[in-house]
């Protein structure tokens, strides 16, 4: 029997290490002479920075040096396709977020005490605390952008007009979600050392994308990109957060080390870490449904505008994946979805696992359901109705013929786990008898295309280095990076199967990007799909090199060559891979190779909003059931299912830890985190786990059901693809449906999160307006 | 402020040092010796990654001052690997895919493992109970829940 690697719920590699406590996070990293950094934050949200006063700070205990903006060598500003971020401010406050100085000293605690004597002065300008004020205003945050407008796509299909007049039915009204806290449990940290040869830093650290952080300290810190060395710590989780965030530490920290030439520590506390990491976007929808009478969607139309915030960050491919995926998986034939990003002076907002879709979902689930009221259908037959299937065109007008349009699958198992139809009929008979605990039901789907997609056509690109030693074990240097998610298990055993060798025989070395050749980071949910890639081109030269020298060493013809199972066969030939590589040394060849993967590039249309966004899709189903209690409007999530096709799991069980974690962040999002955002002031209220909460284990269902409803994606090179963010998905949009299921009126709660205020103020005006 | 000679057990050694008596748990473990495996994730005692065992009991070490330490008794992440207890736990761990990130996991496993040792035939809600001052943002929490009453499972064979 074969024994492939794929498939397998193989032990993470890293577990052992997590465990006992040996794995080294960024703040566990000890340095002799290391200083320890403190930042100052702006006093107010939006203001002129008229000067910035550090002498007391600087005499205070223990201090080593105080920076600020002027002391940056380079460039100012950074951003991954956005250059307008500050890492200490120069000119001008934009969010209370904002730094404009850091202290660095012999202990955290003379650091932090010193912070406190920087003083500064501003000139105050108006705050834009939302998006509405940011669009009535003439006022510009970034003069670059002067309706305070960042980023707009625009997707058209069909003819709306026609398709609404066409309709028997339409619902519509307005969605709104709030910002959301990544809520890593480990606060960022990173360390910046100063080499003592030559103006290098070494950056260890929470850094999701170490490229992107590269890149940033060199074109800031005037160094050039080979001498900036980064080697992220284990992070202690992510979801989006660790990418820009990380980045304005190691320039601050960096800026440290090479004005003293000693290592600095930069340690986010909680408050600092929320006050100034971005956010999930709140977006609100104007949605409106067209269907006829026997439930064919004939027409969508969505106005979604979301809140930026003070840096424009992701925003822009955010709105690309909130108008392109925000359709769902549904067969209509007019769509008109325009997306828009906003900048304020509020927290800006960027990656976030889901990146702009988790909100939209959640706008369009809740409406579909509004209009499966009205066509007097249930959830599941309006979508059974709708969903693609193989060879539709997509709501953005991407033929798919390429795989298994699954989605009709996806969600009758989700259903069926959820006894969905059974048990929408039971609650909504029972919860007409007057009980006052009600329980509901609720159901969403969504297809996520995979990786970046059009907006990224032609730099969405990954990169893999193979080494075969000349004992058969494979060093592999790969730039994807390890969030908890378990990526660093799966690659290796994709690179096992590329190579045809035992899972063994991979040795997945940390993350040095001196090491390590350039990749796309591991954003999107693109490892899988674009490591897998890398890593099978990589395979394939490794094993063309291996043939070379086999063909010389015996020579025969290697035609027609396998590697399998550690075993090597050609002609008349079977040699264990051991040997193989021994004989590639013996005759002085190079078994290495870089492998690259670039999705090919996508007919997309940008003006006219139509085409093909992504490579390849995940199809995803979540089904919810809640039990409100109409005294005190508390929400009881009694179970969820979450059901995905991400092609192949690559590990099945790391495969279903994403989807019950997925499924837990679904529901802090739908019912109670909420940073307590001022709309007057901007500030941020909730910046510790007191206030703003998230689902402990108390409130997730023990019964949660992950399933995994695979079909092997041929545009994958190992058959697998997204499934970080789908996840998560539709998480939300199913729970609301729920609620608003048990309180008996689709749409009823139309603005996230759900919690306790919310849902007992809709009870109160549902009650009233039957009283 | 003056410094006290805080004397306590830590994973079954004597520990002596010279400290001040205000100074927070979490800081005399990792910074004065070093101990690292225990977390900080919040610093208000909400998150629960800085749970080690005090004399038996749970705690959250950023709410514990060295001046409670004085005298007693110490468990870490550090020092699991030494009690069976701790040891099954782990391998549960890691066997039943319970740790993602694993920042929030020595908190888990000190949790757990105070439990197991009162308790060595929990429920599933005594376990819950027993981590709900723990939080998780990857894994949500039920390959935790499982892992730790397939610990107790193994203990009892």
């Amino acid at each position: 029997m074969e024994t492939l690697p794929i498939g397998k719920s193989l032990e993470r590699i890293d577990a052992r290490a997590k465990v006992t406590g040996r794995a080294e996070y960024g703040a566990d990293v000890r340095l002799p002479d290391m200083l320890y950094c403190k930042g100052v934050y702006a006093a107010h949200p939006h203001a002129k920075l008229l000067a910035v006063h550090t002498d007391e700070a600087k005499r205070a205990e223990g201090v080593a040096c105080v920076v600020t903006g002027a002391d940056i060598p380079g460039e100012k500003m950074f951003g991954e396709l956005y250059v307008d971020q500050y890492a200490l401010v120069c000119d001008k406050t934009r969010f209370f977020g904002d730094v404009i100085a850091v202290v660095a000293a012999q202990t955290q605690e003379q650091a932090d005490a010193a912070a406190d004597l920087v003083t500064a002065e501003y000139e105050e300008l108006p705050v834009l605390a939302t998006p509405q004020m940011a669009l009535a205003s003439d006022i510009a945050i970034n003069a670059d952008y002067p309706n305070n407008i960042c980023g707009n796509v625009h997707v058209r299909k069909g003819d709306i007009v026609a398709g609404f007049q066409a309709a028997d039915v339409t619902v519509s009204g307005t969605y709104r979600t709030g910002f959301v806290e990544h809520a890593y449990i480990e606060p960022e940290s990173v360390t910046a050392i100063p080499d003592r040869m030559r103006r290098e830093l070494t950056v260890l650290g929470c850094a999701q994308a170490p490229y992107n952080l590269r890149l940033t300290v060199a074109r800031m810190l005037n160094i050039p990109i080979a001498q900036v060395i980064v080697k992220p710590s284990v992070i202690g989780g992510s979801f989006g957060g660790k990418i820009e965030s990380a980045e304005s530490l190691a320039v601050r920290a960096g800026l440290v080390a090479l004005i003293t030439g000693r290592p600095a520590q930069y340690t986010l506390t909680r408050e600092d870490s929320i006050r100034e990491s971005y956010k999930r976007h709140p977006i609100d929808f104007d949605i409106r449904l067209g269907a006829k009478r026997d439930g064919t969607l004939c027409a969508m139309q969505v106005e979604a505008i979301g809140d930026a915030g003070a840096y424009i960050n992701m925003s822009p491919p955010v709105m690309y994946k909130t108008a392109t995926l925000g359709p769902g998986p549904y067969l209509i034939s007019n769509v008109d979805y325009n997306a828009t990003s906003v900048m304020t002076n509020t927290v800006h907002t960027g990656s976030m696992r889901g990146f702009g879709t988790p909100q939209a979902i959640f706008a369009l689930e809740n409406a579909m359901d509004e209009l499966a009221e009205k066509l007097h259908l249930t959830p599941t037959e309006l979508r059974r109705k709708n969903l693609l299937q193989n060879g539709d065109v997509s709501p953005c007008g991407h033929l798919l013929d390429f795989h298994e349009v699954s989605i009709r699958s996806v969600m009758e198992k989700a259903a069926a786990e959820l006894e969905f139809d059974d048990k929408y009929a039971r609650y909504t008979a029972e919860n007409k008898d007057g009980r006052r605990i009600r329980r509901g039901v609720g159901i969403a789907v969504s297809m996520r295309g995979a990786s970046i997609g059009a907006d990224g056509n032609g730099f969405d690109v990954a990169r893999a280095y193979i080494e075969v030693l000349d004992d058969g074990s494979v060093n592999v240097d790969l730039g994807l990076t390890e969030l908890g998610q378990g990526l660093r298990t799966c690659q290796s055993q994709m690179v096992a199967e590329g190579l045809g060798v035992s899972f063994e025989r991979i040795c997945l070395g940390n993350t040095d990007t001196s090491r390590a050749p350039a990749t796309g980071a591991c954003i999107a949910s693109r490892s899988t799909l674009l490591g897998g890639g890398a890593l099978k081109d990589a395979s394939i030269k490794v094993q063309a090199i291996m043939a070379r020298a086999l063909a010389r060493q015996f020579g025969k013809s290697t035609d027609g060559i396998v590697f399998r199972e550690d075993r090597v066969k050609f002609a008349d030939i079977d040699i264990s891979f051991g040997e193989a590589a021994k004989i590639c040394y013996d005759l002085c060849e190079t078994p290495i190779a870089v492998g690259t993967y670039v999705v090919p590039r996508l007919n997309w249309n940008e003006e006219k909003g139509f085409g093909e966004p992504f490579y390849t899709y995940t199809y995803s189903c979540h089904a919810a059931e809640v039990a409100v209690d109409l005294d005190t409007g508390s929400v009881d999530v009694l179970k969820m299912v979450g059901c995905h096709d991400m092609g192949r799991a690559i590990n099945p069980a790391m495969a279903k830890g994403q989807i019950y974690g997925g499924l837990a962040m679904a529901q802090g999002m739908a019912l109670i985190e909420d940073l307590g955002h001022s709309a007057k002031t901007s500030a941020l209220k909730n910046l510790n786990f007191e206030d703003y909460l998230i689902p402990t284990v108390l409130d997730v269902p023990d019964c949660n059901v992950p399933i995994l409803d695979e079909h092997h994606d041929p545009r994958s090179a190992f058959g697998g693809r997204s499934l970080g963010e789908p996840a998560t998905e539709p998480g939300a949009g199913a729970l609301l449906c729920a609620v608003n299921h048990a309180l008996g009126h689709a749409g009823l709660i139309r603005e996230l999160p759900a919690d306790l205020d919310r849902v007992f103020a809709a009870i109160r005006s549902m009650e009233g307006e039957k009283s | 402020m003056k410094q006290i000679t805080l004397r306590f057990m830590l994973n079954g050694k004597n520990m002596e040092l010279e400290t001040a008596p205000n100074k927070r748990m979490l800081d005399v473990l990792r910074g004065d010796l070093g101990q690292t495996g225990t977390k900080e994730g919040c610093a208000v005692g909400e998150c629960g990654a800085c749970t080690v065992i005090l004399n038996g009991e749970p705690v959250a070490s950023c709410l514990v001052t060295a001046a409670q330490m004085q005298g007693g008794t110490v468990l870490t992440i550090e020092g699991m690997s030494e009690t069976l207890i701790g040891r099954v736990l782990q391998d549960c761990f890691v066997e039943g895919d319970a740790v993602q990130c694993g920042f929030c996991t020595p908190g888990f496993i000190m949790s757990a493992y105070a439990l197991l040792l009162k308790d060595p035939h929990p429920t599933r809600e005594e376990i819950r109970e027993a981590v709900a001052g723990n939080i998780c943002r990857c894994t949500g929490y039920i390959p935790i829940v499982n892992a730790i009453e397939q610990a107790g499972i193994k203990l009892r064979a």
